[in-house]
């Protein structure tokens, strides 16, 4: 399954096989996606990428669009996104897409986060902005946009396994909830681990002056998780869908307010709890 | 019970709201958590609690219901004063349209 034109990963539980002509796509893939890597599976996910060069692209990569433009037609499985430098077309209902775009660092990556972000609704789960580790055999949750602190978190904690220091995925399976590691990095520039585990306990950050934790009602957890939920299209359905299950999470899991430090001092309150 | 007029709706003129059914926008989904809805503009993850009072006219926007039926039911259900009943629930609702949460009609809404 894996060739020189053809690479299998399996992030969340879900294999997808990327297929392409360029070589040069699939060795850069490789390294990328190292921990992600699969052997012997039935791809649940297909994806063809066509490379073409900046000039052949309707969307350049500098056309400062800022936000992906993405569709889904619930009645056909369609689902189309262009953004930064590509577009890309994805059959829901097969687990087959497209894309064409011009080798760049944000391209094949933002096409699975978008693949991933429609397909995981029916595991049931979702991808969240947030960093997330393992500590003590205890998976942290910890949601924020851009410098709220998530990188900060997964580079100072001592003796951590790194899901992801910025894009998290978790499913909804039976009581429990489950985070997994994601290839999806931020400022950190590493991959997480490919494992999985329940999750422990969600953390909002806010950067104070002492460290301390506050425990949150459900509607507060639910006020401050859905701004950071990530998904590219406007899909009434789907939005419903996702309300529903940041619902049940936020029930199912404890929710605190981390005010901290960056310090590894810090966990000394994340673990009184 | 007098009628409402109701000033500053993106309707360009003065309405009798009272006469009026109201319907959810589309696009938001809710929940009722702890006795109070949580309303959610899913178009901007905008996030509205409301109230007791609030959540009971809420749950009570149907498309059908024309706006002084909710405002008896408020006045008899939380003991409240026709008038004060008719002034909260359509200043609520005044609020809620123009954040788009709601949208006025003057006949039932029409399943599609």
């Amino acid at each position: 399954m894996n060739t020189s034109n053809s690479l299998l990963l399996e992030i969340g539980g879900i294999s997808v096989l990327i297929i392409s002509e360029s070589a040069e796509l699939i060795a850069q893939s490789r390294e990328r996606y190292t921990n992600f890597i699969a052997e012997n599976l039935n791809p649940r996910i297909a994806i063809e990428v066509e490379v073409v060069s900046d000039k052949d692209m309707t969307i350049r990569a500098d056309t400062g669009i800022v936000a992906p433009d993405g569709t889904f037609d619930r009645s056909t499985g369609i689902a189309t996104i262009s953004w930064h430098g590509f577009t890309g077309v994805f059959d829901v209902n097969k687990g087959t897409g497209k894309m064409r775009y011009t080798i760049h660092p944000m391209g094949l990556n933002s096409f699975l986060r978008f693949i991933y972000s429609l397909i995981l609704l029916d595991e049931p789960g979702f991808l969240v902005h947030a960093s997330s580790l393992i500590k003590n055999s205890r998976a942290y949750i910890f949601p924020g946009k851009s410098g709220a602190g998530k990188t900060t978190i997964s580079q100072i904690t001592p003796d951590r396994r790194i899901l992801s220091d910025d894009l998290t995925l978790i499913k909804i399976i039976d009581n429990d909830c489950i985070v997994f590691g994601t290839p999806f990095w931020g400022s950190l520039a590493v991959g997480g681990e490919n494992i999985s585990t329940s999750v422990t306990g969600i953390y909002f950050l806010i950067k104070d002056r002492q460290n301390y934790t506050k425990k949150i009602t459900v509607k507060q957890a639910l006020e401050r998780l859905l701004p950071n939920i990530v998904f590219f299209v406007k899909e009434n359905a789907s939005a419903r869908q996702l309300f529903e299950l940041c619902y049940t999470f936020v029930n199912r899991v404890p929710a605190y307010e981390l005010h901290f430090l960056p310090e590894p001092s810090l966990w000394g309150c994340i673990d009184a709890e | 019970m007098n009628s409402t007029f109701c000033q500053n709706l993106p309707y360009g003129g003065v309405l009798m709201l009272n006469e009026y059914v109201v319907k959810n926008n589309e696009r938001l989904s809710y929940r009722i958590i702890d006795g109070e809805a949580v309303v959610v503009n899913l178009t901007d993850s905008v996030f509205h609690t409301l109230n007791p009072v609030a959540t009971f006219i809420w749950q009570h926007i149907d498309g059908h219901t024309m706006v002084k039926d909710i405002v008896s039911r408020i006045s008899s259900d939380f003991d409240i004063d026709p008038f004060t009943a008719e002034k909260d629930c359509v200043e609520f609702i005044s609020e809620l349209v123009r954040k788009n949460l709601l949208s006025l009609s003057p006949t039932p809404v029409t399943e599609s």
